[in-house]
């Protein structure tokens, strides 16, 4: 019992910690070491503190987040995001709602080089915006679709965060990526719908632009095939099983340093950036998962993750009344704890509780890896509008918001989905990989 | 205005490095073995699709990855990118923000030593045993070094940051 106590008090001093701004690797890391200093003796304490550096640092798979993360900074430096709305807004532009179907197909697209939900909606709010605030859609729409679109990067394959949670949750990266492959599209979908909506209910939000012709489409198809095989590549790769998600990683990393050659968009300087670009990033993210391993320890060693799980297996909820609530409480704690940080608090507590209702820990991955992408466009937190307000301060923060309020709509919507039917997420894996 | 403290020998303002402001030679530092790993894996793939196929490439790969991201670790803190919830941080100012500043940074001077001494504790440990990989016998103990130093100069970054002023 005094353990169960202390993982109550770490937990408590975690939520705090973390309110407080000190660095979530940080909070994660203290709590778990004082913890275990608590619950182990100072000496087996720091002994594992060694061991999680040493075996984080040289785990294979870590090689996965940073070869993708340099393919998506070398993609963006051969202009892949302007090519990607240009072609898909040269399509559908014409279309009433056109341009904001351009920008979700942009930002998915995007999405599958690009693994940060913040980096695709920056990156496509700096392409797709000001284009259709010229064209005279509606500046709450506009801003609101491409808020609702980045949330798309952490979704579609390769993404930051379920790589992030396949190490600290030991399971498949390729697994999840391919998991993530229907929900994701899904998404796209169900954000297509709400576009649908809009621009038919009120036309005056988002007028059709001028037609393009046969010639100017099929010259902007063509300069987005390169990286669009290299994306399909990758993607089917890991999903086939032809390749390891570090290996397809590597393949994407050569690709985007041919396609950026083949641009003459390669030198020194691109790449240097680049690098330093992917280094800072991927720092962050191994000091998160150095953290969040130790944290893991310590609760798995204080019991509290069973207590909460035979307590979840004894109400008579059932599963799904049971990831309802889980739910809810996600969306609560996504009001406080930025996207990264819920992640990282969720899975060693609510793991245990999966394992024990029968779910599976993929489809888990993809239920909060969703949950998470609901944080990034609701207030407080919100970052994805705060990013889009960064690129157009014009734009208040309630008018992104009520701009984004039918994409969150849906958001909620497709979460219960994903509660009611795991299958959105356990069919690909099961088929492609059995 | 200014309310940055001075350095006594130059007269030049202490303070934290601009964000993402990393030397180039530290950017070498990770990023070879970061281009490195990229290549591996790449040929490795080509190998085996081509009947070439190249022993030990996984051991060749970890250790790449572990100069790279102990090396990225550090350049995450320089450039004062580690992730945070900013929703306390955004809302305080003047001696609130100054507190929580520094005992953000205690923290993670704390964390960072706590690993170093971990690191070094088992290193310390291992000094006789001659560990290496088993195919390309690739010596651990130099990489055990690295990681320590990477660890103890983010431990010095986050000590440094408690005493000079500026934005969290």
């Amino acid at each position: 019992m005094p353990e169960l106590s202390s993982g109550i008090i770490g937990t408590t001093v975690l939520f705090v910690l973390l309110l407080a701004g000190m660095p979530i690797a940080v909070s994660l890391g203290l709590v778990g070491l004082v913890g275990l200093v608590f619950v182990l003796g100072f000496e087996p304490a720091l002994i594992k503190a060694g061991v999680v550096l040493i075996e984080t640092l040289t785990r294979y798979e870590l090689g996965t987040l940073p070869l993708f993360l340099l393919m998506a900074h070398l993609c963006s430096s051969a202009n892949a995001s302007r090519d990607f709305f240009d072609a898909a807004a040269r399509v559908v532009g014409h279309k009433r709602g056109g341009l904001a179907f351009a920008s979700v197909g942009g930002c998915a697209a995007f999405g599958a080089v690009n693994g940060s939900s913040l980096a695709t909606a920056a990156t496509m709010g700096l392409v797709a915006l000001p284009e259709m605030r010229k064209r005279g859609y509606s500046d709450s729409f506009a801003a609101g679709c491409v808020a609702a679109g980045g949330t798309l990067g952490q979704m579609i394959p390769p993404s930051g965060a379920l790589i992030v949670f396949g190490i600290i949750a030991e399971q498949s990266i390729g697994k999840l990526f391919t998991a993530a492959l229907i929900p994701g599209l899904s998404q796209v979908f169900l954000y297509f719908v709400v576009i649908w909506l809009v621009a038919t209910l009120r036309p005056a939000m988002a007028p059709p632009s001028e037609r393009s012709g046969w010639g100017q489409r099929m010259k902007a198809l063509l300069r987005i095939l390169d990286v669009l095989l290299l994306v399909l590549l990758v993607i089917s790769g890991i999903a086939l099983g032809w390749v390891t998600p570090t290996e397809a990683a590597s393949i994407g990393a050569v690709g985007a340093l041919l396609i950026c050659a083949r641009r003459k968009r390669l030198n020194l300087k691109t790449l240097r950036a680049a690098l330093q670009e992917t280094l800072v990033t991927s720092g962050l993210i191994y000091a998160v998962i150095i953290g969040s391993i130790l944290f893991s320890v310590f609760i798995s060693v204080t019991g509290l993750a069973e207590v909460m799980a035979s307590m979840a297996t004894d109400s008579s909820l059932g599963p799904v009344a049971t990831m309802m609530v889980v739910a809810v409480i996600l969306l609560l704690l996504g009001s406080v704890l930025d996207g990264l940080a819920l992640m990282l608090l969720a899975t060693p507590i609510l793991l245990p509780i999966i394992s024990n209702l029968g779910l599976s820990p993929i489809w888990f991955g993809i239920f909060l890896v969703r949950a998470m992408e609901i944080g990034f466009i609701h207030p407080p937190m919100g970052l994805n509008l705060y990013v889009i307000q960064g690129i157009a301060p014009d734009i208040s923060l309630s008018r992104i918001f009520k701009g984004v309020v039918p994409f969150l709509m849906s958001d909620i919507f497709h979460l219960v989905l994903l509660i009611l039917f795991p299958i959105m997420a356990l069919w690909l894996p099961e088929v492609m990989q059995p | 205005m200014n309310d940055r403290p001075v350095s006594r020998q130059s007269n030049k303002p202490l303070s934290d490095p601009p964000r993402n402001t990393v030397p180039a030679w530290m950017v070498v530092v990770g990023g070879v073995p970061l281009l490195l790993v990229m290549l591996i894996e790449f040929i490795t793939v080509v190998g085996r699709n081509t009947g070439f196929i190249i022993l030990g490439s996984i051991e060749l790969v970890q250790a790449a990855i572990l100069l790279s991201s102990a090396s990225a670790i550090v350049m995450a803190t320089l450039s004062r990118s580690h992730a945070k919830v900013r929703i306390l941080l955004n809302r305080s100012s003047g001696k609130t923000a100054q507190f929580l500043k520094v005992f953000n940074a205690l923290g993670g001077m704390l964390f960072f030593l706590a690993l170093t001494i971990g690191g070094v504790w088992i290193a310390l440990d291992m000094w006789d045993a001659q560990e290496h990989s088993e195919l390309l016998r690739v010596p651990y103990l130099p990489l055990r070094v690295f990681a320590a130093v990477c660890t103890l100069t983010t431990a010095g970054l986050y000590l440094r940051r408690m005493f000079v002023r500026g934005p969290d």
